[in-house]
């Protein structure tokens, strides 16, 4: 045991280091400011939105229309000047839009006859941000149709709201998970469970291939160095030295992904913040626990233990891989077949209905032992807890034959004759 | 004089190729036994296979008595090897390398602590111990790595190609140092394709050819036997080339 730490001691050094960690914290630095930033931006398009307004018809409709859109937390801006300095001034102070009453407008609405409002969308830029406030001047049109729409048909004696009359059929939304069922739009649940998880796919994505290609570069740089020659004559047990080095790489890659985990984190609130807050007055989080959606430890723990097979079966397969190569320039391009076998049920399980696809496929996802942590991701909403251990039992069952097929070449010659693409014959004597 | 290592009927195959061919030797204690031949002689395949890193097709190796085939963790107790042109792990300093393997080769603090004082003693590296690896020079990482193999105090170090590209200055010390460690008592097998540094450095030398040892003898032996000038010299004249 004393060696085992001994190895992973030097392992964690030979791992750990400044080359390492700087693009990290740099990574790690980046995501977060910019979730800060997005954050920041989200929140301020929550304030009110500011509108310029050039009331060129000054009729009691125009006014109207202005003060609607006062009622609906505008920070309207009137303007008694051409359009053109407007404009220019608007850009300056970085506005989205103007808006133009032409005259007539007031006449023609009293004539019960469509006019048309002049909008003037500002292109600064064709960031996301600029987009969504281009849109909040597009939803101030909507306030201005509504309340004419309203007047038009007070005026008709119609006892019927605008909104009615757009949507005479409205919507009281259910979702059914197992069996309990909870009123609640299914946009918002998904967005629930999606903000949930969204991490888990990026996390396990990378953990597997960080932790895969530590390991097989630590096999490949330790034959380029010749240090392993030297270990395995050393007086050490040769599986002592496949596990440490198994679970140094685990080690580092797990504290590694925590770390760019608090980056993501802070991104993902960031670019979701507005997107996926729930209604004022809903605990979405309550109603998603009534429903049983609730991520509470266990659920955490599952997930986490599928995900930590999944890591050993990468490092278990990425222990060999790093022994076929001669040099670390290969070892990425050997390591390319295990980041698409990572990659295929992330995309696969992505974009597919698992209970609908062909057997073929859903035996072959099934057969892929990191599919386990993105079906475990779902299966936990549905209470498929079984699916998940038998998912679990199977990831050790696979780790364990690469473990000991790993254990095994370190235990022969074949640590020093495997390689890609030369005969054996070709090995130095 | 005690037998350390004796090697009999030695042999390896890759694949359908006979990289060893049956090779037999015996080397006693402050014995400096230089195997010598060409580039892919069979010398590296020898020398690791009775590192305990190759297996061997047939044949046999005793070290003190006992049987590599069957005794393989005890014989790694008892040897250390010393690969050509290995290195060390880059980002660990000389002082940590020391270590790490001081406590590969012992659990007892006290002993790990006289195997880091010998080594640094033979390194002769300085305070630049204190420095990563990967920024030594080839000399000052080979003296390193000869440290690192004799600290132990092994009954049979392993030396392959213990001065290959090194500059006049840096091959000298490395020989003085080997040199020494015999004398202390040490039996060291080393292998070299310059056979003037094996003939000022070893007492007995076996010259390998195609897997075969063609002659073995005394550097002064060799070249009364072969009415020589020197080690090359015989070579050239038993391997008929």
């Amino acid at each position: 045991m004393n060696k085992f730490f001994v190895l992973v001691k030097k392992e964690i050094k030979e791992l750990i280091t400044i080359e390492m960690i700087l693009p990290l914290i740099i990574m790690v630095v980046m995501f977060a400011s910019i979730g800060n930033l997005l954050s920041s931006e989200t929140k301020k398009m929550a304030t009110p939105q500011a509108l310029w307004i050039i009331n060129e018809d000054g009729s009691s409709s125009a006014n109207e229309a202005i003060e609607e859109l006062k009622k609906a937390k505008y920070e309207i801006v009137l303007f008694n000047q051409k359009i053109e300095p407007v404009l220019k001034e608007a850009k300056q102070k970085n506005i989205s839009g103007v808006l133009v009453f032409s005259p007539g407008f007031g006449q023609g609405i009293e004539k019960f006859e469509v006019q048309k409002i002049k909008l003037y969308s500002i292109v600064s830029n064709f960031s996301l941000i600029s987009s969504i406030k281009s849109q909040g001047t597009m939803t101030a049109i909507g306030v201005v149709n509504r309340h004419f729409l309203d007047e038009w048909l007070k005026n008709k004696n119609i006892n019927i709201k605008a909104d009615d009359l757009i949507q005479p059929v409205g919507l009281e939304e259910y979702v059914v998970i197992g069996d309990k069922q909870a009123k609640i739009p299914l946009a918002q649940a998904m967005n629930f469970i999606t903000k949930q998880t969204t991490l888990i796919p990026i996390i396990l994505f990378m953990v597997i291939i960080l932790a895969a290609q530590m390991v097989a570069m630590s096999v490949a740089n330790e034959k380029e160095n010749k240090t392993l020659e030297t270990l395995l004559s050393s007086p050490v047990d040769r599986k002592t030295i496949v596990f440490a080095k198994l679970f140094s790489a685990g080690l580092v890659a797990i504290l590694f992904s925590g770390v760019y985990m608090i980056g993501f984190n802070y991104y993902i609130n960031g670019i979701s913040g507005g997107a996926l807050s729930s209604p004022a007055g809903q605990d979405i989080g309550q109603v998603m626990s009534d429903l049983g959606v609730s991520f509470g430890i266990g659920s955490y723990a599952l997930l986490g233990i599928s995900l930590f097979f999944g890591i050993l079966v990468a490092l278990a397969i990425a222990i060999i891989l790093g022994i076929l190569v001669e040099s670390v320039k290969s070892v990425q391009a050997v390591t390319t077949p295990l980041m698409i076998l990572v990659l295929l049920p992330y995309f696969l399980i992505m974009f597919l209905d698992i209970n609908t696809v062909s057997s073929a496929i859903k035996y072959l996802l099934y057969a892929i032992p990191f599919s386990h942590p993105f079906l475990a991701a779902q299966k936990i909403i549905t209470h498929d807890y079984l699916f998940i251990i038998y998912g679990i039992v199977y990831q050790a069952f696979i780790f364990l034959i690469f473990v000991i097929i790993a254990a095994k070449i370190f235990s022969s010659d074949k640590v020093f004759t495997l390689r890609l693409g030369k005969k054996k014959s070709e090995i130095k004597n | 004089m005690q037998k350390i290592l004796e090697v009999k009927n030695l042999k390896k195959n890759y694949g359908n190729l006979e990289a060893v061919k049956g090779v037999s030797f015996d080397i006693f204690e402050n014995e400096i036994f230089g195997l010598v031949g060409p580039n892919g002689a069979g010398k590296s395949t020898v020398l690791k296979i009775i590192a305990t890193i190759l297996s061997m097709n047939g044949g046999q190796v005793l070290l003190c008595g006992e049987d590599l085939q069957k005794n393989s963790d005890k014989i790694r107790r008892m040897i250390s090897y010393l690969p050509e042109e290995a290195g060390a792990y880059k980002n660990l300093t000389g002082l940590d390398y020391l270590n790490f393997m001081a406590a590969i080769y012992t659990d007892d603090r006290k002993k790990q602590k006289e195997f880091l004082e010998f080594g640094k003693e033979i390194s002769n590296l300085g305070s630049r111990l204190k420095d990563k690896a990967k920024t030594y020079s080839k000399g000052m990482t080979r003296k390193l790595m000869l440290a690192r193999a004799v600290m132990s105090r092994p009954k049979l170090a392993i030396l392959d190609e213990p001065t290959s590209g090194l500059d006049v200055i840096n091959g000298f010390e490395i020989r003085k140092i080997i040199k020494r460690l015999a004398d202390e008592g040490m039996a060291v097998l080393l292998s070299s394709h310059n056979m003037l540094e094996v003939e000022f450095l070893s007492e007995k030398v076996a010259m390998i050819d195609k897997g075969e040892i063609k002659a073995e003898g005394s550097p002064l032996e060799l070249k009364n036997r072969y009415n020589s000038q020197n080690l090359e010299e015989v070579f050239i004249k038993i391997a008929n080339y």
